[in-house]
Formats: C-alpha cells, sequence, structure tokens
C-alpha cells in the first residue's frame, strides 16, 4: 500500500504541473487575445472619431465665408489624410483607420492625399451671380506651388496666401519666370505648377529636371487660358493632360471657381466639387426665382421707372434656373450658357439698384 | 472526513464569493459602457446642433444680400425665405435632408409683430430618444416695402435636431 | 486547536467580505468620474447668442418717430441720438418719448422679454458713451446682471460713432 501511494504521488505532482501551465497558457492567450482585439477596435474608434472631428472643422470653415483657418493636426502626422470625389459625392478620412465621412454638399478642393502637421483651410463665396454657396479649399505647408506668368490673378494669389489675422496661416507660394531651372525648396511634400502663360506647361513636354525626382503623385500643375482650365500630371519625366475644362465664373476678384482649379490636385475633383456648387445652383436659382415673383407684385416695384425696370426680372430668372438644370442634367456641356445668364442677371440688378428700385440681391 | 468536508466548503465558499465579484464587476462594466456610449451621443447631438445652426446661419437662400452678392450674417431676408418655404417640399429629400437631417427651424418675429411666425424647415424623426434646441437672433429684413431702405424686423430662430 | 481552526475560518470570511466591500466602493467611485463635464459647444452656443442678438438689436428699424414719422430709424442711429440728446429734451421722439427712455423703458425691453427671457438666459446689455463709461446710456439686465458671475459670454463690442463721441455696446450672457 505504501509502494501505490508512492507511485501515486509521482503521477499527482507532474500531473498538477501540466495542468497548471496547460491552463494558465489558455488563461494568458485569452487575455492576450482580448487585448489585440481591444487595441484594433480602439485604433478604428479612435479614426471614426478623428474623422468626425475633421467633419465638423471642415463644415464650420465652409459654412463660414472667406474665412482662412489654421488646423493643428500634429497627432496626426503619420496619418495620411486621403480627399477623393466622385459621382458628387466626396469622401475623406484617415486613410486605412475608422468610417470616412461622405459629404455630398460642400464643394471641397484638396490634394488626393496628404499627410502633415498642419491643414489650412479657406472658404470663399461661389456667386453666380448672386452667392450659391462656400467653396471649400484644404492645403497643407507641405505643399508648394509655383506661380508661372505675370497674370494679376497669380499676384492676387500671392498676397492672398497669408492671412492678416492669423500669421500661422502662409500658403508656400512661389513666382518663377523659368521653369525650368526650379528646384522644389527643402521638405515640400508636392509640388503643384500654377502657369497662367498657357506654355510652361504642356501635353507631352518635359517636366522640369529639378522635378523629376519626385513621384508622379506628388507633382501636378494647371494651366490658366481665356475661361479654360487644364490639368496636368506628372508620368516619369513627361506631362499628360488629365483634360480641360470651362471656368463657370463671372470672374472678378477672389474668384471662387478660380483657386478650386489651383486646390484641386486632379481634374475629377474639381468636375466634381464643381457639379455639387452647380446641382446647389438649381435650388437657388428657384427660390430667387419665387422672391422675384413677390418683388415684381411688391408696392416698391410700382413707384417710378420701377415697373418698367422689373418687367424684364421674371424672364432673366426663368433663363437662370432653366439654364442651371440643364447645367446639372450635362455637365459641362450645358453650363456655358449659364455663365451668360448670370451675367444678365448681374448686369439687370446693378441698373436696378441704380434707378433706385428694389434690387434682387 | 470532517475535515476534508470542511476544506471543500472553504473552497466552494471561495468560489462563489470569485464569481459573485467577476459579476458585481461585469455589472459595473456594463454600466459604465452604457453611459459612455449614452454620453457620447449626446455629445454627437450636440455637436450635430451646433453644425446645423452654423449651416443655417450662412444658408444661402434665406441669408440677406450686403449688395453686389454680398451677405449679411445674423440677418434674414424674409422675401428669400418666404420663396424658400415654398420650394423646400420638392426638394427636402433630394437635397436638404443632406444639410439638415431630422431637424425642424423656425422663425419667430419678436418686434414689430410677435405673432408672426415661420416654419422653415420640418423633418420630425419618429420616435426620436432625444431632442436639442438651439437658439440665435437674427434681423429680418424685408426690401419690398420701401425701395433701397430695407425694413428690419427682429427676432430669432429655433434649430431643433432629433436623434 | 478546533477553535484556533475556528477563528481562522472567520477571519477569512471577514477577509473575503472586506475585499467584497472595498471592490464595490472603488466601482462606485468610478461611476462618479464617468459623469461629463459640461461641454464647450455649450458656450459656443451662447457666445453666439449675444453675437446674433446685439447685432440683430442694432439693425431693426422703427418707424413712426418725429418729427419725420415715415423716416425709418435703426436702433444704432437711435442710440446715436441718445448719447447726443441725453437731457431728453430734443431729438426723436418715439412713442411720446425721447430716444434715451423709449430705448430704456419701451424697445429693449420688447426685444429681450422677447428673445433672452424666452430661453430663460441671464444677461446684461450695457451701452456707455467712452469717455464717460460710469453712466450707460442703456442698461437692461436680468436678475442683477453678470458682474459676479463665473461663465460670461460676451456678444463683443459694437462701436457706434455719434455726436458725443464713440458709443460702445455689449451684451453679455452668463449663469
Amino acid at each position: 500500500m505504501v509502494k501505490n501511494a508512492h507511485k501515486r504521488g509521482q503521477l499527482d505532482l507532474p500531473f498538477n504541473w501540466i495542468y497548471v501551465l496547460i491552463a494558465g497558457a489558455v488563461i494568458l492567450l485569452f487575455f492576450v487575445g482580448i487585448v489585440v482585439k481591444q487595441k484594433e477596435s480602439s485604433g478604428q474608434q479612435l479614426g471614426t472619431e478623428v474623422n468626425r472631428l475633421l467633419e465638423s472643422i471642415l463644415g464650420a470653415a465652409a459654412s463660414a465665408e472667406s474665412t482662412k483657418v489654421v488646423v493643428q493636426t500634429a497627432g496626426l502626422a503619420n496619418e495620411i489624410i486621403y480627399f477623393q470625389c466622385t459621382e458628387g459625392v466626396t469622401e475623406y478620412g484617415i486613410q486605412g483607420k475608422g468610417s470616412p465621412i461622405s459629404d455630398i454638399v460642400t464643394p471641397l478642393f484638396a490634394p488626393g492625399k496628404i499627410q502633415t502637421k498642419e491643414l489650412f483651410l479657406w472658404s470663399l463665396p461661389y456667386k453666380l451671380p448672386y452667392k450659391i454657396t462656400d467653396f471649400l479649399y484644404l492645403t497643407a505647408p507641405t505643399i508648394q506651388y509655383v506661380v508661372i506668368g505675370s497674370d494679376p490673378r497669380g499676384q492676387e494669389f500671392m498676397k492672398e496666401s497669408k492671412s492678416s489675422e492669423d500669421a500661422a496661416f502662409a500658403i508656400r507660394v512661389v513666382s518663377v519666370d523659368d521653369l525650368g531651372s526650379f528646384s522644389p525648396t527643402a521638405g515640400m511634400e508636392m509640388i503643384r505648377i500654377v502657369d497662367y502663360t498657357g506654355s510652361a506647361v504642356q501635353a507631352g513636354s518635359p517636366v522640369p529636371s529639378g522635378l523629376q525626382q519626385k513621384g508622379d503623385e506628388e507633382v501636378s500643375a494647371v494651366t490658366f487660358g481665356t475661361g479654360i482650365v487644364t490639368f496636368f500630371v506628372k508620368r516619369g519625366t513627361l506631362w499628360e493632360s488629365e483634360g480641360s475644362t470651362a471656368l463657370f465664373s463671372l470672374g472678378g476678384e477672389l474668384d471662387a471657381v478660380h483657386y478650386a482649379a489651383i486646390f484641386a490636385q486632379h481634374k475629377q475633383m474639381f468636375d466634381c466639387g464643381m457639379q455639387k456648387a452647380l446641382l446647389r445652383t438649381g435650388y437657388v436659382s428657384k427660390v430667387y426665382q419665387e422672391k422675384g415673383k413677390a418683388l415684381i407684385a411688391s408696392p416698391v416695384s410700382q413707384q417710378g421707372v420701377c415697373p418698367v425696370q422689373m418687367s424684364g426680372l421674371s424672364g432673366l430668372l426663368l433663363n437662370h434656373h432653366t439654364l442651371a438644370q440643364a447645367c446639372v442634367g450635362l455637365y459641362p456641356d450645358n453650363c456655358i450658357q449659364l455663365v451668360q445668364a448670370a451675367a444678365e442677371l448681374r448686369d439687370w440688378n446693378r441698373i436696378t439698384w441704380e434707378a433706385g428700385c428694389s434690387p434682387l440681391y | 472526513m470532517k475535515r476534508g468536508q470542511i476544506q471543500m466548503t472553504e473552497t466552494i465558499a471561495v468560489l462563489f464569493i470569485f464569481f459573485i465579484l467577476i459579476f458585481f464587476g461585469l455589472i459595473f462594466y456594463y454600466k459604465y459602457v452604457d453611459s459612455s456610449i449614452k454620453a457620447n451621443q449626446d455629445q454627437n447631438l450636440e455637436k450635430r446642433a451646433i453644425d446645423t445652426t452654423t449651416r443655417v446661419i450662412f444658408l444661402p437662400e434665406i441669408q440677406c444680400g450686403g449688395g453686389s452678392g454680398g451677405t449679411n450674417v445674423y440677418c434674414i431676408d424674409l422675401l428669400k425665405m418666404e420663396a424658400f418655404q415654398k420650394v423646400l417640399p420638392d426638394a427636402i429629400d433630394d437635397y436638404y435632408f443632406n444639410l439638415f437631417s431630422f431637424a425642424k427651424i423656425t422663425v419667430q418675429e419678436v418686434y414689430p409683430d410677435s405673432s408672426k411666425l415661420w416654419v422653415v424647415y420640418d423633418k420630425p424623426k419618429k420616435d426620436f430618444t432625444s431632442k436639442k434646441v438651439t437658439y440665435f437672433s437674427a434681423a429680418l429684413q424685408d426690401t419690398s416695402i420701401i425701395a433701397g431702405s430695407p425694413v428690419t424686423s427682429f427676432g430669432y430662430v429655433t434649430v431643433e435636431v432629433y436623434s | 486547536m478546533i477553535s484556533s481552526d475556528v477563528k481562522k475560518g472567520q477571519m477569512e470570511m471577514v477577509g473575503l467580505v472586506v475585499i467584497v466591500l472595498l471592490v464595490t466602493i472603488a466601482f462606485l467611485f468610478l461611476a462618479q468620474f464617468a459623469l461629463n463635464d459640461r461641454s464647450d459647444t455649450h458656450f459656443f452656443a451662447r457666445k453666439q447668442l449675444a453675437t446674433s442678438t446685439l447685432s440683430g438689436i442694432l439693425q431693426t428699424t422703427v418707424k413712426g418717430c418725429q418729427p419725420d414719422e415715415s423716416q425709418l430709424l435703426t436702433v444704432s442711429m437711435l442710440l446715436q441720438d441718445c448719447a447726443v440728446n441725453r437731457g431728453g429734451n430734443f431729438g426723436y421722439v418715439c412713442g411720446g418719448k425721447y430716444s434715451c427712455d423709449f430705448l430704456n423703458k419701451d424697445l429693449l425691453p420688447t426685444f429681450l422679454e422677447g428673445s433672452l427671457d424666452v430661453f430663460k438666459q441671464h444677461y446684461e446689455l450695457k451701452a456707455v458713451l467712452v469717455q464717460d463709461p460710469e453712466q450707460p446710456l442703456v442698461l437692461m439686465t436680468s436678475n442683477g446682471g453678470c458682474k459676479r458671475q463665473k461663465n460670461v459670454d460676451t456678444s463683443g463690442d459694437f462701436p457706434l460713432s455719434s455726436g458725443a463721441g464713440l458709443v460702445n455696446t455689449v451684451l453679455l450672457i452668463c449663469d
């Protein structure tokens, strides 16, 4: 019996240890699994929260027109924020993390990808001829804009690249006479050529030697002609055209469409943003059409020369609204005449104001 | 045998207490997560209320024109607002719902005629769980009475968002 | 030996009970700290309310004032007139009162009772001649104003030039 007890003891002890090891390993694996899953889900949650915060910031900046805002994103310095726009829907967020934000309302013009410690947000009203919506431009201090030519729009861009209220807002813009000898400033991750001459960047022509080392996605260009803008991307050592489109605006100072073409890295983003703006034009023009009817019928429009002046208004408003709808239906082919209708409305408004009658806007 | 029984009872009691502790821990964790989710939802709703209010303040469809297509903040053009009321029903589902979601936007005149009230946007949510209300005041401009000088009333805008 | 075993068992049971109590208290503390602080969005909305209210008030027009009843006067113009004609002997007459009285007794109470009082906000609306800030042209408060309050949101300064000097108007909203 003693012998049996000894044998049982010899079996019991190692058996206990094996049991402890296996049970311990299982429990440890269980908790490690929970920790790893929690870490992943936390990462995704954080990504979603950051995206929502970005949405609030962009929404606020877009609503308040003519604002220049600097957003600190040092916490996201290792993340890539991406922007894309297809079929009238802008999607943006942290690449690979969280749920991205989709926006079908705000026309947003930005590079395809940004990795930066600071974001510059700038909004301008789009008027055709009255305010339709605000355009939101997004850029970073790591993006350099190279202006070629002595066009007043280029001078205006250089002036507007800084903010009088916030010294931190400083878009990196340089002016060069000869693109061939240009070398990017150290630390610039992306280069955007803004050519007002129409000849510095052409399809099939070589990319300046100073830029050939850069990746294809890091170099792009836009050329302004008379009422037309052409987008270019770098393909190896040559420029490739993404296509041209008309500038659907009345021009003048701080032309929102002009800056949209500068800040949108690709033609697709520019077109997509413009389509959003023109969709909104359809609704806003309908509101003005109804306002026009009320204004024509109001007592103030029955005085002096106003009845004569007001008689032309409903035709102009109907024309503008019809063309806005046609433009949305077939962008960009049907949109040129909309700009003309907007110019007529603008002239009518100015004459009405000068005649001492109540203007439309 | 009695000693063994006592020890067994002791072990069972310890395990029992252990599982009760785990149970309490789980209940408290559940309550914490639940209140955290509710606080998050509340915060999101408040953020949405502010975003919606900001959009209303700067809405081109109702905002006053400052001449030459410019604008005037905290100012509502009454003719445009009434026109927008007519245009909105056909455009809510296609477009404006993306701007305002489930919300109610009303404009109340305070002076000179406090009986005037306009419901600009109304898209209620069935069985909403919570509601946030924000206000801002506005000048209500009417350009159809005196040429060159808008008659301006005082009122406020109520923005209610639902979740 | 049996009694010392019994005592040991009792001690162990007491120990377990103490652990359960400690853990319960710890969780109660956790639950307390899970309560949120007041959010920033509340203050943003209130500042916006202050700015929009004062901006709206100053733009509002009043009709039917002497000497020219057809003339549209803005509240800004009435304030400027109040600064110049503080004594209340000449200037615009609206509703049978000179501009300072009309603003303080009729017009501004109507605006504020119809808006900020409806939103149950505490406020202080003050308009002063910058060179004589101790004697305000306009002072409207609810429940004693905002002097000793902790959280105060301001509309910012709305300056107006008048014949008597610069008039500054501010609206404060507080807890």
